[in-house]
């Protein structure tokens, strides 16, 4: 039987996991409504983030949010070169959509593969994490809770309201929404698709750098460290319906909820078991996902 | 007419708008240099509200602000009789209100061209004459108007210069009159 204070605990790991997935998957699903990219190089961009907020506050002694703010940066940065050096040029060349989904897909292989040896490279195979950005914590109820912990809740909630809100109220985050929506709608009121397409990518990878960086003190950073939000964000993505960025919350907690429980109850190694079987049942019943695909593309087009 | 708009690469030849060679030019551009475009099947952003619809084109604007964009987003709903529908999300249209909807967005670009593919297909009979109204109206105030339709009865009605196409080839091209009675043409609408 599972105490009152340890269920507590779990809670808020599951809360600090689901912000964590949260601002992964909701790049990640971006990127596949609005660009039909199937992105398995988003956990490199996860990886360069936390290797960017180690470098800056363990390296050159930067205030914490300075260094959070320059890997967002970076990964934005990072993010725009890999769109126009990888898929702009693809996308000039690739004319049928089924091509395009299968073309891409190796392309972000192939990308993860050579992020993780350059970052090998440069930084070598040692994790390198930190104690904590900020000192001490606060005791509620006899639960100790990190301070770091808690701003990195914070700080993916701010950020996922603040992108929302993005999306929502500005006419850019509308032609973005726009372009998922009919691609070839918005090209003809004169949407550049070549610029949403960049600030897709580059907004996405962000993200993922944001989480990275955020959560550093409880994931130091190592080359491979993105393999697993990778996995966890896809499930997200999936559990919700592609493209559906509204459900993407919910899904994550969902996720966090059981990956946490099962792994106090059964084990960490078997923590992905019990997401994947929730997943494969709801997808026999609801092919699109809980919620259903906002991408009209991905089934239609 | 996708060649035109830019959907489809050209195979050959030139396209002109006014002065200015546009051959081979991205959607986007074309769009932004005065050529707005329908479709038969509307292309519509389904999940966007109708106001949202008619201030997505405002990027192809560089010099619009947005107070000038939601003002002029209004002045086109109140024009098309669509002002009542604001806040409806777009899939939520009938299809006729679709097509309005459609000609809003293109009007957001005050285009000098508007080519209308099928525009009068599955609409309302009310609907239809509210349409020939506001390309008449339009018309008046300076667009210059490409149409492509089965429905005869519209396009002799709105049109001053008809082409007949039948099977990929020009059969006929004059006013409404001569065209409406070609035997040619009464043969390949009405066959044998």
């Amino acid at each position: 039987m599972i105490s009152g204070q340890s269920l507590a605990s779990l809670l808020l790991s599951a809360i600090v996991r689901a912000g964590l997935y949260t601002l992964t998957a909701t790049g990640l699903s971006l990127i596949f409504g609005v660009m039909n990219v199937p992105n398995f190089a988003h956990g490199e961009l996860y990886m360069i983030g936390a290797y960017i907020a180690v470098f800056c506050f363990a390296g050159l002694n930067l205030p914490p949010l300075v260094a959070i703010l320059l890997a967002a940066i970076g990964g934005f940065i990072i993010g725009a070169m890999i769109e126009k050096s990888f898929f702009y040029p693809l996308r000039q060349r690739s004319k049928r959509r089924k091509i395009w989904i299968m073309n891409t897909f190796l392309v972000t292989v192939g990308l993860s593969l050579l992020l993780k040896n350059v970052i090998q490279a440069i930084a070598g195979t040692k994790y390198r994490g930190i104690d904590s950005y900020w000192q001490g914590g606060l005791e509620v109820a006899g639960i100790s809770i990190s301070v770091d912990r808690l701003v990195g809740v914070a700080i993916a909630a701010v950020v996922i309201l603040a992108f929302w809100l993005f999306l929502q109220k500005t006419t850019i985050g509308k032609a973005i929404r726009a372009t998922a929506q009919n691609e070839t709608g918005a090209k003809v009121v004169g949407i550049d698709l070549n610029n949403i397409h960049t600030l897709t990518f580059a907004l996405s990878s962000m993200l993922a750098s944001i989480a990275g960086a955020s959560l550093l003190s409880l994931n130091p950073a190592y080359p491979t460290m993105g393999l697993m939000p990778l996995f966890s964000s896809w499930f997200v993505v999936i559990l919700v319906g592609l493209g559906n960025i509204a459900a993407i919350p919910v899904g994550a907690l969902i996720i966090s909820l059981i990956e946490t429980f099962s792994a106090y109850s059964v084990g960490s190694g078997w923590q992905r078991l019990f997401s994947l079987g929730l997943i494969i049942i709801i997808l026999l019943f609801k092919p699109r996902g809980l919620f259903g695909s906002d991408v009209k593309g991905v089934w239609e087009r | 007419m996708n060649v035109i708009t830019g959907l489809f690469p050209p195979t050959g030849g030139t396209i002109r708008l006014g002065d200015r060679d546009i051959t081979g030019l991205p959607s986007h551009k074309i769009a932004a240099r005065g050529l707005g475009r329908t479709f038969q099947i509307t292309r519509g952003f389904e999940q966007l509200s109708v106001l949202e619809n008619l201030l997505v084109p405002a990027l192809a604007v560089k010099t619009s602000n947005r107070k000038e964009v939601e003002k002029k987003a209004a002045e086109i709903m109140d024009f098309l009789l669509i002002d009542h529908l604001e806040d409806e999300l777009s899939v939520n249209l009938s299809g006729g209100q679709q097509k309005l909807l459609e000609l809003g967005r293109v009007l957001m670009l005050d285009p000098d061209i508007i080519v209308l593919d099928e525009p009068f297909a599955g609409v309302h009979p009310e609907l239809r004459g509210d349409l020939h109204d506001h390309i008449d109206d339009l018309y008046e105030a300076g667009k210059t108007f490409l149409i492509i339709s089965h429905d005869m009865e519209s396009i002799f009605k709105l049109c001053e210069r008809v082409i007949v196409f039948d099977q990929g080839k020009k059969l006929i091209e004059g006013s409404p009159d001569r065209v409406r009675e070609d035997e040619a043409v009464l043969e390949a609408y009405l066959g044998d």
